[in-house]
């Protein structure tokens, strides 16, 4: 409930800016290629929003809203004794661009973005490389990068570890539009 | 009007004077010039890094660069990307390389190595790079702050953060781990707390005296350096939070760099003003000479003492820190004295100098004078020794002189040393010794009552060149001729010989730390006396020259000898010797004897020709010895070991990998053409192999264990210094592998029991068959010559004699011929089946002429089978038994059909009329033959037996057995 308030209060701050990107249904997919199983899965639920004034970002997805599971079963243990996202069901990633990039200038930049990253309730400061393209006022973004399963305190049962990777490889792409 | 520009300029120049009260101008160490090879092209050195092994690196904009003291060798990035190199730092034991660009290398296995995490790398430029205790890696950044790797991850310190500014212009690590960033709003410390960020940040509001922050060093455990934009330095202890501000009247700009001399100097490289030197001792600057306007990029104190110095001018420079010189016009100096107040005075054949550090000159406060020597007294008296004229006491305060001469009871006017302590004063006159008992200040003295020896009272020679006062309060003296006298419990003592050999003339005396007494000889060296024995150090033990000016004991406890060609120092305890000359900067020392003094800092004074050397010894341990590196190993010119550190692994190779060349350095940047080395393969060499090549080469080793040892010495002695080794092994060829040579004998050992057992069955086989033969040959006989076929055949020979002579004739012939046959082919194991069929022939022509045409031969073989083999007699044993066995009469005539049908296989078959009473058998025929067939060729006869007909089908054999 707390990551969702303090959500709302993103989208709420969000919402006074006038330079503002958003994006409502950016793709989130995750890959855990373990000895045993490769997991994936994929969500089409992230939401963000990109402040090109102040340079800051926020994003969220709903834990829940990830597909493609090799088996119900998979997902189920996905959601409950992994991730708990009954108790936890957003991922967040909120912080500030390190580059100064002009927002209003066409073409594909390398940025870096550092902030918090929550997932499963545990905050870790990152920083996550992605590519930003600007075409005809809007802003696609994607980028890859990695979550190791011990920093946000996802525990695994011994006999599931070798199911599971410890470093999960996640890839973003979205595209955001112009706040209108 | 001109009265207010005066006192302007008045203004100025008083204010110009009042910043300037702290500043001295003073020595300057020899820099010596590091210019890249004019090959590299425009090479701008920006920054300098030791490594651990002794390595010096210089970043510059062109790329990083290995400078081993004489050349640079270069590490470039591609062309396509910008090789300005801004930090260099040492990761564990691999070098890393931070850019402009804010891309960073690291060097491995001689290659740089882009850096290459997850979050990417900094887009600006990087300006230092540092490891903490626990492992975890700092970047600093010059527009994006601090960044850390640790567990794979990079993070990032920032504005955002906490920090004072994201543009650092240096970092620095404290004695706690801490890291401390420099930036335009002070000092962020930054440290990871439970592995959180904690920032702790120092402004002008905690007494920072200048909010922009160039540079910090630590140090010691609690201090910090630092280094500001324009307000100059402070020092800085973190426990008590305490600045301490030096630099109030700093007007020499931006400070770019520090370096710390232990606690005696702090030098300090600025951007537009050059090179200052801060003494801790006072707290005074002083400018050095001649980077006046210089930009100082980067400044770094290396392990054995050297200081190095990267400015937009010079380039690289290095200067050895020990030696500062003096330079002046005066000539001959002969006597030099450092007081206690920090004041020197030089004396020569034209009076006696005093130096001022303000203008750098030297006033003459005693002309006329010819001083020789000078001491001064507890009281703060200067005693100046003249050539003539007796001593002169001089009262540095009032400026006042008294004069002792031959009146005052002096025995001589020339006064060659002077030397005492609280309670005495020695003289050294050309006329015996004087001792003088300093109960009250000399000014004040009106009748001296000097104690003089001579020869007579017991002293070695009344000529005596040097008086040292040792710890234990013994007077020494160097005699002219003499040996040494020493004056002990009111009474001499004279040495003149030393193991038998005469000492003769001693000119300088010194105590080293464990109480051994140390004097030169005119022409023998130096000896060491220990209470008891003497031991002499001369060329044989490294000494460069035996002319020896003078020897004095440092603070470190090494004796400084002085002679012609340089400084050597000895470690008296290890007899350690370091040569000092041109390269530090020491051209000629001055000629006159015993031109040295220590002053109260422990910085000792040595007059030369050109100037005043000063030696100022530091007391951390430095580099004595060049630093070996094996830097590589190629077999047949590949190299097999690039990187630097991983020489644990083990190092096999095989019999053909069996030409080694090994290239390797001895880093001693104090004198880098002075070092030689020794190197030996344990195991090929008998000894050592001296060398001043960088390569050894070892063509076509034999296979065997070895190790290569390696030594580097600056000084031609290689004792205690350590080794460097590289062992490997190499293997022997397959052929000579104890496991193959065991394989063969057995293989060997194997094959030969095979054969063994073969030919022995093979014997066996052939004597079982030699006693079939025999059995068979006599059966055959038997048969033959049993009487029936005998009776039969004479019989019919009968028969036939009485109606055609001649065709009896042909009968006996044909008998004589079967006969023949038999015993002829008896000795055979084969024979053709032509040869049989002609037997065979004979045979049924004596059948025939019995039986008429009652009995029929049909031979159907082909030509094929005619060269085959087969036992002898086994035909004919088959129609015999034919016969034998069935009736044969013109109701029933026989018919014995041969048939070849197939080339391998003869069929002998008959149509089977048993006879009424059949013959009494022993099958001896038929077992035979199969015998035969099966020693032969392991062969089967086949017996087809039916009501009708008999058959026998004989293999044919294709060889000749």
């Amino acid at each position: 409930m707390k990551i969702l308030s303090s959500l709302f209060f993103i989208f709420l701050l969000f919402q006074n800016v006038n330079n503002a990107f958003l994006t409502k249904n950016g793709k989130v997919y995750f890959k855990s290629d373990a000895p045993l199983e490769l997991i994936e899965a994929v969500s089409t639920d992230l939401k963000g929003a990109i402040d090109t004034e102040k340079n800051t970002f926020a994003f969220t997805v709903s834990m829940n809203s990830f597909k493609g599971f090799n088996s119900p079963l998979q997902q189920e243990h996905f959601n409950e004794n992994y991730l708990e996202t009954k108790q936890f069901p957003n991922a967040t990633f909120k912080g500030k661009i390190i580059e100064t990039i002009d927002f209003t200038k066409e073409g594909t930049h390398t940025i870096r973005a550092k902030g918090t990253l929550n997932i499963h309730g545990v905050a870790q400061e990152r920083i996550i490389k992605s590519n930003v393209t600007i075409k005809n006022g809007t802003l696609e973004v994607s980028s890859k990068f990695t979550v190791l399963l011990e920093e946000h305190n996802i525990t695994i049962p011994k006999i599931v570890n070798q199911k599971i990777a410890e470093e999960i490889q996640v890839a973003i792409n979205t595209n955001f539009q112009k706040k209108s | 009007m001109v009265n207010k520009q005066q006192r302007l300029y008045f203004l100025i120049c008083f204010f110009y004077f009042f910043c300037f009260c702290s500043l001295v101008t003073a020595q300057t160490p020899h820099f010596r010039q590091h210019d890249f090879e004019k090959n590299l092209g425009n090479i701008q050195a920006k920054t300098i890094f030791q490594d651990k092994t002794g390595k010096h690196w210089i970043g510059t904009q062109q790329g990083l660069y290995f400078f081993d003291g004489l050349k640079y060798t270069a590490f470039l990035l591609p062309d396509n990307v910008s090789n300005h190199v801004t930090a260099i730092g040492a990761i564990a034991k691999t070098l890393w390389i931070g850019y402009d660009s804010g891309q960073i290398y690291y060097l491995k296995n001689k290659k740089l190595t882009l850096f290459n995490p997850e979050e990417g790398l900094p887009k600006v430029r990087i300006t230092g790079i540092l490891e903490d205790k626990n492992g975890v890696i700092w970047f600093s950044t010059y527009g994006e702050g601090l960044y850390f790797y640790r567990n794979h991850r990079l993070y990032n310190f920032n504005t955002d953060d906490g920090l004072l500014g994201d543009d650092i212009y240096t970092m620095a690590k404290d004695s706690l781990g801490r890291i401390w960033v420099g930036t335009d709003g002070g000092i962020s410390i930054c440290s990871l707390k439970k592995e959180k960020k904690h920032i702790e940040n120092l402004t002008i509001a905690d007494g920072l005296p200048d909010m922009i922050v160039t540079k910090i060093i630590a140090a010691d455990a609690e201090n910090m350096w630092i280094g500001t934009y324009e307000k100059g330095v402070c020092q800085y202890n973190f426990n008590q939070k305490r600045f301490q501000y030096i630099g109030k009247n700093w007007d020499f700009g931006v400070v770019n760099s520090l370096t710390l001399f232990e606690k005696k100097e702090l030098w300090i490289g600025t951007n537009r003003d050059g090179l200052i030197k801060m003494s801790l001792n006072n707290f005074l600057f002083s400018k050095i000479k001649g980077y006046d306007g210089t930009k100082i990029l980067d400044t770094h104190k290396d392990i054995e003492g050297n200081f190095w110095v990267i400015s937009n001018r010079f380039g690289v420079q290095s200067a050895n820190k020990q030696f500062e010189f003096l330079k002046t016009d005066l000539q001959n100096i002969q006597a030099i004295l450092c007081t206690k107040n920090g004041t020197h005075y030089i004396g020569n054949q034209n009076g006696f100098f005093k130096y001022l550090p303000d203008n750098q000159q030297y006033t003459n406060l005693i002309p006329q004078e010819n001083i020789i020597s000078l001491y001064e007294d507890t009281f703060g008296n200067i005693w100046l020794g003249t050539f003539g004229n007796g001593v002169i006491c001089y009262e540095p305060k009032t400026k006042t002189i008294k004069k002792i001469t031959l009146k005052d009871g002096l025995p001589n006017g020339s006064i060659l040393a002077i030397a005492g302590n609280e309670k005495v004063i020695w003289l050294a006159t050309l006329g015996g010794v004087v001792r003088y008992n300093l109960t009250k200040n000399v000014m004040t003295e009106t009748a001296f009552d000097f104690n003089i020896f001579r020869k007579k009272d017991g002293l070695g020679a009344s000529y005596v060149y040097d008086i040292f006062i040792d710890k234990k309060g013994r007077v020494w003296f160097g005699t002219d001729g003499q040996g040494v006298s020493v004056f002990d419990n009111q009474r001499f003592t004279n040495y003149d010989n030393a193991n038998g050999q005469p000492i003769k003339t001693v000119y300088t005396i010194t105590e080293d730390h464990s109480g051994h007494i140390w004097f030169s000889t005119a022409k023998d060296g130096i000896y060491e006396f220990d209470g008891r024995d003497f031991k002499q150090f001369s060329y044989k033990q490294g000494l460069r020259n035996l002319e020896i000016n003078s020897l004095l004991t440092d603070e470190n406890g090494n004796i400084l000898i002085s002679h012609p060609n340089g400084i050597d120092l000895l470690n008296p305890r290890t007899k350690h010797l370091i040569y000092y000359g041109e390269e530090v900067g020491i051209s000629v020392v001055e000629p006159n004897l015993n031109v040295a003094d220590v002053d109260k800092n422990g910085v000792i004074w040595l007059g030369t020709k050109t100037g005043i050397i000063q030696y100022l010894p530091l007391h951390e341990r430095l580099a004595i010895h060049p630093h070996t590196i094996l830097q590589q190993v190629s077999i047949y010119l590949e190299p097999i070991i690039l990187d630097d550190f991983s020489f644990q692994k083990e190092n096999i190779f095989s019999h053909n990998q069996n030409h080694f060349t090994f290239d390797f350095i001895g880093l001693w940047y104090t004198d880098p053409k002075a070092v030689q080395y020794r190197y030996r393969l344990k195991g090929y060499d008998l000894d050592w192999n001296y060398t001043k090549d960088l390569r050894a080469t070892y063509p076509n080793l034999p296979a065997g264990k070895y190790t290569f040892e390696l030594q580097s010495s600056e000084n031609q002695s290689f004792e205690n210094i350590k080794t460097v080794q590289y062992e490997f092994f190499i293997r022997s060829p397959f052929w000579k592998t104890s496991w193959f040579i065991g394989c063969c004998i057995l293989i060997l050992g194997g094959s030969t029991y095979w054969l063994i057992k073969v030919r022995e069955q093979r014997l066996k086989k052939t004597e079982a068959l030699k006693k079939e033969k025999i059995e068979f040959e006599l059966q055959t006989l038997k048969s033959q010559v049993n009487p029936h076929f005998l009776f039969n055949s004479f019989n019919t020979l009968l028969g036939i004699v009485e109606e055609d002579a001649k065709m009896a004739a042909e009968y006996v012939e044909k008998l004589s011929d079967f006969y023949r046959n038999i015993l002829q082919y008896q000795e055979q194991t084969v024979i053709q089946l032509r040869e049989e069929l002609t037997l065979l022939e004979n045979y049924f022509y004596l059948l025939q002429k019995r039986h008429g045409d009652n009995i029929q031969l049909e031979i159907k073989v082909i030509d094929a089978q005619l060269n085959r083999y087969l036992p002898p007699l086994t035909l004919q044993m088959l129609v015999e038994n034919a016969v034998k066995h069935n009736t044969i009469s013109k109701s029933k005539p026989l018919t014995i059909v041969i048939n070849g049908n197939t080339e391998t296989k003869l069929s002998i078959k008959n149509q089977l009329q048993p006879k009424k009473t059949p013959p009494i058998s022993t099958y001896f025929g038929l077992k035979s033959i199969q015998k035969r067939y099966e020693l032969l060729e392991n062969e089967q006869i086949i017996i087809h037996k039916t009501a009708d007909f008999f058959e026998v089908i004989v293999p044919l054999l294709k060889e000749k057995k």
